[in-house]
């Protein structure tokens, strides 16, 4: 069998298999949200929710990496910045349409995060750390600097939505996510998974048994930051424009948050989270004023109570049927 | 009454037992070494004396039960360990290591003879006393790990392989120093991989295997046994 | 020569923030990356108190205000310590999260009190001084000397004091310093408290020369961060030359170019030195 088919031969059997593990309560989420979009035309409602696809997407692409391989990487704005920006670029300036655009970002995404994990090889812990945040840093200062491309302070706006409808684009965007976070449980239970599982305790381990590590860790990388940079082209497309608020460290700091509070290693874990975080910061908006005080005094204290993350919390190593529906099979 | 009793002493790192039911006891003023092949639990067995890992079974210590009691505690009651690997403060100078021994204690003029009287032991502290611990010899480090144990005035040492990675000549002269201690009246218990040095200072002695005490007895009897003629004194 | 007092002035008070960031990373093995937080804190409860509880006296309540910002902040710290890091002191990423969420915690409070906008508050010293033909405010030639006598001070305290003393044996061996009876947990408060003092006094220094927004946090986190790594995680000796290194390159190139390419070729310097030498300037552990 030639090589091509042999690694879509495996690919598929990995996406058949990441189906059979997938959690029912993610089913029954993306099903809600369909129903939402199909029958609600409650336009704030659904821009909310679009809101909060969003943030699952960029949660869970940052665990499909940092979870696995348990190192904390502060920059994930990174990629969904430079996604945001290319693919608003190439909608206006070049007039693409959203289905080109959002491939080409997020493959832009994913060849920088091929470069940056090769260059993190050798970095951990807090080096590592810094690294990541220090890119996300010089990118949104590049942002500023070329402001003439990037629109500077402002960003870039009437970026052509993915379809007239805030429906539709609900529909597109719950779409990606589902594929993507299909794709990324066919990937953490590979001998990917596996092998970046390994390296988080003994890198020289799993060195000594002949895994080549750095190979999986810049593979990590180049999947985290393409679907980071799907949410990224996710992001342009839904609100229309860009800003530096996309690439800036805030959000890069919410999204690690919202993973670690979710559970890191587990891709549903971090979904949940983002989306039931999401949702309740609007629904605090009743208490405008204070809302953000709660919300982030909220997220300390799940980290406080849940130091792994609720989907590593020990209840659920007690009763593995609430585990399996929650958060899917286990690799 | 014993100095110290160690009754039925348990200890596990994850789910493996790495010392199993282990008693023993050691009277005032006597020397005890503890021998075993690596990783028979001998390590661990000082550990647990010090505080530093946990453990199930009882430590008696003057009569007082020490089971739960953390490192300070059983500092200030006067076990002083003087750990495998010295531990020393690297970029610290050899009088600040000295200085540290003496941390939980209060009584100024003591210390200052106690210092006086390490410098006597081992002179070449004394004079290397401004030169960081990392840039001294192994055999000095070694002597100046005991010198900071002695500095916390113990009542019982219990001292982790002297003899690592030294020079004979200077291991004889460590081991010249732990009898001597010894024979002022300092309680001591050795751990040691140098089986025939160790049996040539102790009173008594304990075969360690697998976390259980497989011998004991008198270093005479010990040293005449058979069994550790062969596994431990190559003969 | 404006680039050199410049340098000088604004090099110390980066020593003074990393300094203390440095420390609890030796002695405690955690980066505590609401460190920028507590520097912020300096500058905003220097402007509470001088405000609010001294009435915008003079000279002397804005002194009680800068003393009263240094211990307010250093409890903060304690808090933060007992309440939140010591619950899984061992993991460094729960320590690095737990602590950011802090950080994003007390942005938005402050922004909901006090607003986005700037605080300010009065300056020590008026006027200018002319040196070497460079007219530079007081304000900023009294950075030097403050930071300056802090810094000697933590060097006077750490060598000849037994609390000093303790914190340098828990950060060369944790394991020694159990032995000889020192509670590294509590060595490690001290450390925390000590540090935030320092960054708090870097904030309160700074309150009156440049403004304290509820974002500034991260800007000085940042250059802890890097300070720390390019002068070797774990030397205090290299995170002060590191510091001064930063703020030269920084204001030589704001000058010759713009701000902004300013923060950009600091930014890559950072990356190259990550990049080429992880290690650090100066490699070698030294608390």
């Amino acid at each position: 069998m030639s090589r091509p088919l042999l690694i879509a031969r495996r690919a598929a059997a990995g996406l058949l298999d990441a189906i059979q593990a997938l959690s029912l309560v993610f089913v029954i989420i993306v099903a809600g949200i369909v129903i939402t979009a199909l029958t609600s035309s409650n336009f704030y409602v659904l821009e909310i929710l679009v809101l909060a696809v969003i943030y699952m997407q960029f949660t869970s692409s940052w665990d499909v990496l940092c979870g696995y391989a348990n190192q904390d990487n502060f920059g994930i704005a990174f990629f969904t910045g430079i996604s945001g920006y290319i693919a608003a670029i190439l909608n206006k300036s070049l007039a693409m349409s959203p289905w080109l655009t959002v491939p080409i970002s997020a493959t832009a995404a994913a060849a920088a995060g091929l470069v940056i994990g090769w260059l993190a090889l050798r970095l951990r812990g807090p080096y590592f750390a810094l690294l990541t945040i220090v890119f996300a840093a010089v990118l949104s200062k590049l942002a500023y600097i070329f402001s003439h491309v990037t629109g500077g302070e402002e960003g870039i706006s009437g970026i052509a939505s993915f379809s007239r409808s805030v429906e539709t684009d609900l529909l597109v965007c719950v779409a990606l996510l589902f594929i993507s976070v299909l794709c990324m449980t066919a990937f953490a239970r590979s001998h990917y998974g596996l092998i970046l599982r390994s390296t988080q305790h003994n890198e020289d381990a799993a060195l000594a048994s002949g895994i080549n590590a750095a190979h999986y860790k810049v593979a990590g990388f180049g999947v985290s930051a393409f679907f980071a940079g799907v949410g990224g082209a996710m992001f342009a497309h839904t609100h229309m424009q860009v800003s530096p608020e996309l690439m800036a460290g805030s959000l890069s700091v919410l999204v690690v948050l919202m993973a670690v509070a979710g559970g890191r290693g587990t891709i549903l874990g971090p979904v949940l989270a983002a989306g039931a975080l999401t949702l309740f910061n609007e629904w605090l908006r009743i208490i405008e004023i204070y809302r953000p005080i709660i919300f982030t005094g909220t997220l300390i204290v799940m980290i406080y109570i849940f130091p792994s993350g609720i989907a590593n919390a020990s209840f659920f190593a007690r009763a593995p049927l609430l585990r399996r529906l929650l958060f899917g099979r286990e690799a | 009454m014993a100095l110290l009793e160690v009754d039925k002493l348990s200890a596990f790192y994850g789910h493996l037992r790495v010392l199993s039911d282990v008693s023993l006891t050691v009277e005032a003023g006597e020397l005890i070494a503890i021998i075993g092949s690596n990783g028979a639990g001998k390590t661990t067995l000082l550990r647990s004396l010090s505080g530093l890992t946990k453990t199930t079974g009882r430590i008696r210590f003057d009569g007082r039960d020490l089971t739960a009691a953390s490192p300070q505690e059983t500092v200030r009651l006067g076990i002083v360990h003087c750990p495998e690997g010295r531990k020393l403060f690297p970029d610290l100078t050899v009088g600040e290591n000295l200085s540290l021994g003496a941390f939980l204690r209060r009584d100024h003029a003591a210390i200052q003879a106690d210092l006086e009287r390490v410098n006597d032991l081992f002179p070449i502290l004394h004079e290397r006393r401004e030169q960081k611990a990392g840039t001294l010899s192994g055999g000095e480090q070694q002597m100046l790990a005991i010198g900071r144990a002695l500095m916390c005035r113990p009542r019982i040492i219990l001292l982790d392989e002297p003899s690592f990675g030294i020079a004979p000549i200077i291991v004889d002269r460590i081991f010249e120093v732990i009898r001597q201690l010894n024979a002022g009246g300092l309680t001591t218990l050795l751990v040691e991989q140098n089986v025939g040095v160790a049996l040539d200072v102790c009173t008594r002695a304990y075969v360690l295997e697998n976390g259980h005490v497989a011998l004991s007895g008198s270093a005479g009897e010990i040293s005449s046994n058979a069994a550790v003629r062969e596994s431990y004194l190559g003969m | 020569m404006e680039i050199l007092i410049l340098g000088l002035s604004r090099g110390s008070v980066y020593a003074l923030v990393a300094v203390g960031f440095v420390l609890v990373f030796s002695v405690g093995g955690i980066l505590n990356l609401a460190h920028g937080t507590l520097f912020m804190l300096g500058a905003y409860f220097t402007y509470i108190y001088f405000n609010f509880l001294f009435g915008q006296g003079g000279t002397l309540a804005l002194l009680a205000s800068y003393v009263c910002a240094i211990v307010s902040v250093s409890l903060v710290a304690l808090l933060l310590f007992f309440a939140l890091f010591r619950r899984k002191i061992d993991s460094i990423s729960y320590v690095m999260v737990v602590s950011l969420a802090f950080a994003l915690f007390v942005e938005q409070f402050m922004k909901v009190y006090f607003g986005v906008t700037s605080t300010g508050v009065p300056s020590l010293v008026r006027g200018s001084v002319d040196i070497f033909g460079v007219r530079v405010l007081n304000k900023e030639v009294l950075l030097l000397p403050i930071s300056l006598f802090a810094l000697v001070a933590l060097h006077m305290f750490l060598r000849h004091s037994s609390a000093g003393q303790s914190i340098k044996a828990v950060a060369q061996s944790r394991e020694g310093a159990i032995l000889v009876g020192i509670k590294p947990d509590r060595v490690l408060a001290m450390t925390i408290a000590i540090a935030a003092a320092l960054a708090a006094l870097a904030g309160t220094l700074i309150s009156s020369l440049v403004t304290v927004t509820p974002t500034v946090w991260s800007y000085w986190l940042i250059k802890a961060f890097a300070i720390a790594i390019v002068g070797g995680l774990g030397s205090l000796p290299g995170a002060v030359v590191a510091a001064f290194l930063l703020s030269f390159v920084e204001i030589a190139t704001t000058f010759t170019l713009t701000d902004q390419y300013g923060e950009l070729v600091a930014l890559m310097i950072i990356v190259a030195i990550l990049l080429f030498r992880p290690s650090g300037l100066m490699s070698s552990r030294q608390v």
